[in-house]
């Protein structure tokens, strides 16, 4: 890790126009995430996490809006006041993006090999077939998967879900993103899968000292991941620094309660008292 | 004796996809639990953990094998017989809003045990015993009157704790009661599990796939992988020696919450994810 | 009461089918719907016969009114047998034995006839009774209330609730009425609706092939049947009136039907 700022994110806040009235989902964040660094964002459910990622990468719904006084993609462009076309072309080349579930980025009818082709094309790289079909085999050989031919000419459904997570990783960092965001990309899966991906994602990061924001609500994975954790509750952040600090020695009074929840090995009857 | 003995048990299911082969979730289990102690069964995806809660359960019929309760072959019961025996066995949902019925109230579905099972009981101490069951697992009288839609995730998961208990089992199979619920209600649903556990005698199986869970609940726990017990241990010497190639997999693949301890992960060599694209 | 302010459509459905059968029940008609005047047959509209004679002298716009108790009577009592019957044979198809698959089988021959032919044939050779109209909407609808029911049961049967129900110790007898039907109650309503807007239909296309409601007694169907050889010489008024009212009513349950979709749909949530 270095001082070398990456993203650089300044009072970001999010409003959603519902039926009902106007809410705001998300206030006051600030974020900065340094080269080489994976930043996790914990919370529960509700926290706003999701939201402060998808109002990041301008990913929520139309009737939601995004105001910060900067979200500063160091070098790059200021995303707060990008307009949709500058975004599409940062999102996949600048940033990558890992949802939670696998078959939702994944599209059902296009041949895995399609969809890797289907990246260089929205990015003008100017890939033929052939070359694009050599940059994915050896960019799944890269996520660990031991027969990319077979996946290439396969589809979503016939992938279990940690493979499609693999592809998913492959397909988000095809273009070599020097930021990747991670929602929740382990949730759902089995432990054994769980730690296989989580290895392979973070290996991707630090061999290429790349940068991750990996959102999730497992206080493991910010524990054992992480170099930096931010914690959210009810739409802000209540804390955050280096993992050491907020997880041994937590601040807040909700950082505290929640890492108190974790189970703990001291035999069932201790648990009732 | 121990109060639930399942003995060679198996089950198969056809597969849903035609042409691929049938679905072996049981192959030959055996295990027992004893009165008021609780047996976690630990397993992933299609181990077929969720299998085995409900054979014990006989909410499913097993091909071979044979589950005793309390000396009582539960295989050889006529479904009336059955339907009595099970005031002493109860079950606890993962999914606590989808296990209740959306158009009875709290009161008519925690109630509903009761009304089952004693129906001669007068309508006054039906609803003092709903209300007295609710008070017991930390939901307001009020809360009878309500919905389940009403309710928040681990209020629901309370209701369906409720609903198990007053007919005062003396077991109850806990199918990952606590995978969909929040940290910190995680916690607390945990917590009153064991004090009910405490009070009432009862013996858990308790169905998981959370290394975490299990350490902090269990007894005993038995390890599955691919519709087989590959281990049971003690807890704690489980997690001090495990034995078994999956169980170690298991142990390293569990994330501390605590940054300075740090495990390794190391893939087990019969886990078919590592390798080829999985089939399912 | 909800549901009514959110569906204006609805609202004015259903108002619109309350106040035709008030008054084709209580109101006094500006004149006898079967009486006739030779005199002032094939009258255009006007202030005086608002939706003008027919053929015969008879004032439409009383016999269109008047034949609304026929018409919606005969309606509702078939959609009434079909919900009842429909809900029955569809709890016994979506049981998990033989039995149910033999009666599934057997509608899916059953609704390879053509049944509105099949209706047709049964209300003539009955000669023309009234009753056998009934039977003849409960003969075609019977099978979209079993399907309906089939479906809706055989998932709520894999839900987490009724499992957790068997598990308790609940007898089938329970399971069926605290948690099955209970739950499939909407979608029921919903298809009444519709069955009602089926059954008008069904019945105006029987009167209009000239079975089931015969006359002199006034039904839409035979209305329409009447007035149609006034279409091409210009007295469209004779066609067209009781066409429209048929439209109205199936357009009024449609309406209704989609108000109870979207109501269930929600507190389902």
């Amino acid at each position: 890790m270095s001082d070398e700022l990456v993203l650089d994110v300044r009072n970001l806040a999010v409003t959603i126009d519902t039926p009902d009235g106007v809410v705001n989902p998300v206030r006051g964040i600030d974020l900065q995430v340094h080269r080489g660094e994976i930043v996790g964002i914990m919370g529960e459910s509700g926290c706003g996490k999701s939201t402060t990622v998808k109002g990041i990468l301008r990913l929520l719904g139309p009737n939601s809006h995004v105001t910060a006084d900067t979200i500063n993609l160091v070098g790059k462009a200021d995303l707060a006041h990008a307009s949709k076309k500058v975004m599409e072309s940062i999102r996949g080349r600048h940033i990558g993006f890992v949802a939670q579930n696998p078959f939702g980025s994944l599209n059902p009818i296009y041949s895995i090999e399609r969809q890797f082709y289907e990246v260089q094309k929205a990015h003008k790289t100017g890939a033929k077939k052939a070359e694009s079909r050599e940059i994915a085999l050896s960019m799944l050989k890269g996520v660990g998967i031991v027969a990319p031919e077979r996946v290439l000419s396969g589809y979503a459904h016939q992938l279990s879900g940690g493979m499609a997570q693999r592809v998913v990783i492959a397909l988000a960092t095809t273009l070599g993103p020097e930021l990747l965001f991670a929602d929740e990309p382990t949730t759902g899966l089995d432990a054994t899968v769980q730690a296989q991906i989580l290895d392979l994602i973070s290996g991707l990061v630090r061999t290429e000292n790349r940068s991750m924001v990996l959102v999730t609500h497992d206080l493991g994975v910010i524990a054992q991941y992480c170099q930096r954790a931010v914690v959210m509750y009810q739409g802000e952040i209540v804390e955050s620094g280096d993992v050491m600090q907020v997880m041994v020695n937590p601040q807040h009074e909700y950082t505290k309660k929640l890492i108190g929840s974790v189970p703990k090995a001291e035999g069932r009857l201790n648990v009732a008292r | 004796m121990s109060l639930v003995e399942v003995d060679s048990a198996v089950k198969t299911f056809a597969s849903r996809v035609r042409g691929r082969d049938p679905v072996r979730a049981l192959r030959g289990i055996s295990l027992h639990i004893e009165e008021g102690e609780t047996l976690a069964v630990i397993g992933e995806s299609g181990s077929g953990k969720s299998t085995l809660g409900r054979a014990v359960l006989r909410l499913l019929d097993l091909d071979e094998g044979s589950v005793r309760f309390d000396g009582t072959d539960l295989g050889g019961l006529s479904p009336h017989a059955m339907r009595a025996m099970r005031a002493d066995m109860q079950i606890v949902f993962q999914e606590p809003y989808e296990s209740l019925n959306p158009r009875l109230t709290v009161g008519g579905i925690v109630s509903e045990p009761l009304e089952i099972h004693q129906p001669r009981l007068k309508t006054k101490e039906i609803r003092r015993q709903v209300l007295a069951t609710l008070d017991r697992v930390g939901l307001p009288g009020d809360a009878a009157r309500r919905l389940p839609g009403e309710l928040s995730g681990g209020q629901q998961q309370r209701v369906g704790i409720a609903r198990a208990i007053i007919s005062r089992p003396r077991f109850m199979v806990l199918d990952e009661p606590t995978s969909s619920l929040d940290l910190s209600i995680r916690a607390q649903i945990l917590a009153l599990l064991a004090e009910l556990q405490e009070d009432y005698k009862m013996a858990y199986l308790f169905v998981s796939h959370d290394m975490h869970t299990v350490e902090s609940v269990s007894d005993r726990i038995a390890v599955m992988y691919l519709g087989e017990i590959v281990e049971t241990a003690p807890t704690s010497q489980l997690f001090a020696s495990p034995d078994h190639p999956y169980t170690q997999t298991l142990l390293s693949a569990r994330l501390s919450a605590d940054p300075r301890e740090r495990h390794a992960y190391q893939s087990y060599a019969g886990d078919l994810s590592v390798t080829s694209p999985a089939s399912a | 009461m909800k549901v009514m302010r959110q569906h204006t459509g609805a609202t004015v459905g259903v108002s619109f089918i309350v106040l035709l059968l008030l008054a084709s029940l209580f109101a006094p008609l500006p004149y006898d719907p079967k009486a006739t005047e030779g005199g002032a047959s094939l009258q255009a509209p006007s202030g005086a016969h608002w939706f003008g004679t027919d053929g015969a002298g008879a004032d439409v716009f009383s016999r269109v009114i008047d034949a609304a108790r026929i018409d919606l009577s005969l309606a509702l009592a078939g959609t009434v047998l079909s919900l009842v019957l429909g809900v029955v044979l569809g709890l016994a198809a979506s049981t998990k034995g033989k039995g149910s698959e033999r009666l599934v089988r057997g509608l899916d021959a059953f609704q390879a006839f053509p049944l509105l032919i099949l209706a047709l044939a049964l209300v003539t050779l009955s000669g023309n009774k009234l009753y056998m109209v009934v039977v003849a909407i409960a003969l075609i609808n019977i099978p979209r209330y079993m399907r309906l029911l089939r479906s809706e049961v055989l998932s709520l049967r894999e839900s987490r609730f009724v499992e957790a129900a068997m598990a308790m110790g609940a007898s089938p007898r329970r399971i069926t009425f605290r948690h099955l039907l209970p739950n499939v109650w909407g979608v029921v309503l919903v298809q009444t609706s519709l069955t009602i807007a089926n059954a008008i239909v069904v019945i105006a296309a029987l009167s209009f092939l000239g079975v089931g409601v015969s006359a002199p007694t006034p039904s839409w169907g035979g209305m329409i049947r009447a007035g149609a050889g006034n279409m091409s010489s210009g007295e469209w008024w004779i066609a067209s009136f009781p066409g429209l009212i048929v439209l109205l009513c199936v357009l009024a349950f449609n309406q209704l039907a989609d108000a109870i979709g979207d109501t269930t749909a929600r507190s389902h949530r």
